[in-house]
């Protein structure tokens, strides 16, 4: 499986521009895509799901190109928005068949498809309820439900850890690394720690550009022997926040324990291991 | 105050920068136009006897406020309604909800919103009025105060109560659009027919037309005393020669009148606060029945997610039919048990009386019952926010949209099964074909204008009126062959069938490539 994305731009009216000149090359695996709101996350993943074109630029899929011929991608894509709705007076299984349809997926073996997921996603005793009497949570399992039911070889999830509980949310992470195994998945989201866990790549982009791409090593070295960590009182804070660049702050008794960047440290700052959510911050705030 | 001023300002802006706000512009002058008929038209809109108003400022400022109050009355019910259902789909309610702002504020912000938007469409109704006087006054001068003042006594009091009355049926049967609409339109027939201009009784002529209508009828009859002078109101066809076109003196409201329209603005108030007290502050889910479903609802006992478990041999298919039965039962889901009951009826009565009374009465009836599915056949899609599912599903063009239109051709096929069977089995042939052609057509027509302004408000306006011309026997609204029984009349129906198939594609395509 083989993702390319050539200069691909997309302009809303004349002067807004949601994605600009974005190239990508992605494989099977998991590619974790971070971002600040408005960074065109959501724009590149709604071209790549064809549900909107772009203005310029070409998007393969297996060197098909997939803005023209859509269904080449919409037979194998797995899909679940960052925010959607149900029918709220169907049931769970309804829902799923209802989706299958418009999947183009049938067979005998589709109610017993259905029924697995249901009981995986733990939604199998609420199945006859309506979807209209779950809760967000349940809705977003449901959601992760429709995601899977084509067996799809390119999966995106936008956001897909909202609304699950912690437990569901580790099981979760499970899921998506069992699923990279011969598959494409794009992870997008804000949480970085839910894409450091189990993200092969990472690309981090910023109103509409591409800061940085690859595996997660590469991209923490560019914060290597720049990430520090000091002690300062909590008066001193706003001063040492307007000076520098914050990664999280943690407090200890009447003090703060201050993780930041920095080419040139303050003195008394202990130099810290770098993570991905450094390079992040360092690569969206600068 | 300012927090009621933004928050109506909000609510009308939000409607106002809609695509559906310019259709109902479009359609207000289209009302406009129609109402104060060119003297050379071949139609009236209000005649006494065979006597109408010659074209002064008494005439049309006094016709086009009586008709506007009349008309939006009707329609534009149909177009305000839903306004607390909007905020519970946008979420916003539960924001609302835990807000400062009290039940009765929040209410009365919806009513004062909904009538700005009648208000506006009022306000071109007023502006157009002027204009066909300077057109077709030949001579008579112009007074503006003949213009403003039916406007004020007449229209903006009925405006306001029909304001506070969406709001108040939609406060009273949440969840039951068609009750609402039901309980509006037999509350405005009844109120509309059987107030009287007694003094002593004017409360009861909410729409305040019944004593102005009674003043010009008065007129008439004191220069023809002779002559047949009642009121026709609508599209009455048939010209009126320049000797029978009386010029109206201008109309001087008593005080009485005034305190009448009063009283029903207060009224409406009343009925604002009623609803204030009624009102589910956005915990719907409460009235639905939470104790039945939360008790189903288990607590999370494992979360699996494992793979190996998941899968399962599913096999590719291109047929339409597990889509268009998922359409099936989504529509039949969409109703509410009492609106099946009534079509049930309605059913089961075409199956026993007259082939002509099922076929021109029953029939479009029982299909107006099924309005709130077909409005939203295509719109649905955006209000509840799963078009990224339709919009990424495949070949959404070709399969989903039209299986859609097949599942609810299906629908209204069945609702008129037996009346085919009757018409079938007496030969009628051409009624036969179109019935079909008929049911084709209301799910066209509905599909047509949800992806043209990706909302069911104009199709459920446009389908109560055309619902009301077949009741009337209108001919030119007989989409489904009930006054005409010719094979032309047959061809001229599918070709217009054709035609809004085509439109629809055209619009879809057109999303889907944007």
């Amino acid at each position: 499986m083989q993702l390319t994305i050539q200069n691909l731009t997309k302009k809303y009216g004349k002067n807004k521009i949601g994605l600009n000149d974005y190239s990508l090359e992605i494989s099977s695996g998991i590619l974790g895509l971070l971002g600040p709101n408005g960074a065109g996350k959501s724009t590149l993943i709604k071209m790549i799901s064809s549900i909107s074109k772009p203005s310029e630029g070409k998007i393969f899929l297996n060197e098909e190109d997939i803005v023209k011929s859509p269904n080449y991608i919409r037979k194998q894509l797995g899909y679940l928005p960052q925010d959607f709705g149900v029918y709220p007076h169907l049931n769970a299984y309804e829902f799923l068949s209802y989706m299958a349809a418009m999947k183009g997926i049938g067979g005998k073996g589709l109610q017993q498809k259905i029924t697995n997921l249901l009981e995986e996603l733990n939604l199998i005793e609420s199945a006859k309820n309506q979807l209209g009497t779950y809760s967000g949570g349940m809705i977003q399992r449901v959601g992760i439900a429709q995601a899977l039911l084509n067996d799809p070889k390119i999966i995106i999830f936008d956001e897909p850890t909202v609304g699950l509980d912690p437990e569901e949310r580790l099981r979760f992470r499970d899921l998506i690394s069992d699923l990279a195994t011969d598959r494409i998945v794009i992870l997008s989201s804000h949480i970085v720690s839910d894409i450091e866990s189990i993200a092969d790549e990472v690309a981090i982009m910023k109103k509409g550009h591409l800061l940085a791409k690859g595996i997660q090593e590469k991209i923490i070295k560019l914060v290597e022997n720049k990430v520090f960590v000091t002690t300062i009182h909590k008066s001193d804070i706003p001063e040492f926040k307007a000076n520098n660049m914050v990664v999280s702050s943690y407090r200890s008794d009447d003090k703060f324990k201050i993780r930041y960047i920095s080419d040139s440290p303050h003195a008394s700052s202990n130099l810290a291991e770098p993570s991905l959510e450094d390079a992040y911050i360092y690569l969206t705030k600068s | 105050m300012w927090r009621f001023y933004h928050i109506v300002k909000g609510n009308y802006l939000q409607y106002a920068r809609s695509y559906s706000f310019l259709l109902t512009v479009a359609g207000s002058l289209f009302i406009a136009f129609g109402i104060i008929p060119s003297p050379e038209a071949n139609y009236v809109t209000m005649k006494f006897g065979n006597f109408t108003g010659a074209y002064n400022s008494a005439w049309i400022g006094m016709v086009s406020a009586l008709l506007a109050s009349i008309l939006l009355s009707m329609f534009g019910y149909f177009l305000i309604s839903g306004s607390i259902k909007r905020d519970i789909d946008s979420r916003i309610g539960q924001i609302i909800g835990t807000t400062r702002v009290t039940n009765y504020t929040y209410i009365l912000t919806k009513i004062i919103c909904n009538f700005l938007i009648l208000l506006s469409i009022l306000g071109i109704i007023f502006v157009v009025s002027i204009i066909l006087f300077f057109l077709y006054s030949n001579g008579y001068p112009f007074e503006l105060s003949q213009f403003i003042l039916p406007y004020i006594f007449i229209a903006v009091p009925t405006l306001f109560i029909v304001a506070s009355a969406a709001v108040f049926l939609e406060v009273l049967f949440p969840n039951y659009r068609i009750l609402q609409y039901g309980v509006y339109l037999v509350l405005f027939f009844t109120l509309l027919f059987s107030s009287t201009v007694d003094e002593s009784t004017f409360s009861t002529d909410v729409l305040g037309v019944q004593f102005p209508t009674q003043h010009l009828s008065e007129q008439i009859a004191q220069k023809f005393p002779d002559q047949n002078v009642a009121l026709t109101v609508g599209l009455v066809a048939g010209k009126i020669s320049a000797e029978n076109k009386v010029p109206i003196e201008p109309l001087s409201f008593p005080t009485w009148f005034f305190i009448s329209r009063m009283f029903w603005i207060i009224f409406a108030l009343v009925l604002g606060y009623i609803a204030s007290k009624l009102f589910h502050r956005f915990d719907t889910k409460e009235r639905k029945g939470r104790s039945k479903t939360t008790s189903e609802i288990p607590l999370v006992k494992k979360a699996g997610f494992q793979l190996k478990n998941m899968s399962h041999e599913t096999e590719f298919t291109t047929s339409l039919t597990p889509l268009i039965k998922a359409e099936v039962v989504l529509m039949m889901r969409k109703n509410n048990r009492w609106v099946w009951a009534l079509t049930l009826i309605g059913m089961i009565a075409m199956g026993f009386v007259s082939s002509t009374i099922s076929h021109q009465f029953i029939l479009p009836i029982v299909w107006f019952l099924q309005v709130a599915i077909w409005s939203d056949i295509v719109s649905k899609d955006y209000t509840l926010r799963t078009h990224y599912f339709t919009s990424s599903s495949y070949k959404p063009l070709s399969r989903l949209f039209v299986s859609r239109i097949v599942a609810g051709n299906l629908l209204a096929l069945f609702i008129a099964f037996p009346l085919l069977i009757k018409v079938a089995m007496s030969g009628d042939f051409t009624a036969f074909i179109n019935i079909i052609l008929g049911a084709l057509f209301i799910v066209l027509l509905a599909v047509f204008l949800g992806a043209l302004t990706q909302s069911r408000k104009l199709f459920e306006v446009l389908f109560f009126f055309i619902v009301y011309c077949n009741l009337n026997l209108v001919a030119i609204t007989d989409y489904f062959g009930a006054v005409h029984s010719t094979m032309m009349y047959s061809v001229s129906l599918a070709a217009l069938n054709l035609i809004l198939f085509a439109s629809a594609f055209l619009l879809k395509l057109r999303h889907e490539r944007q």
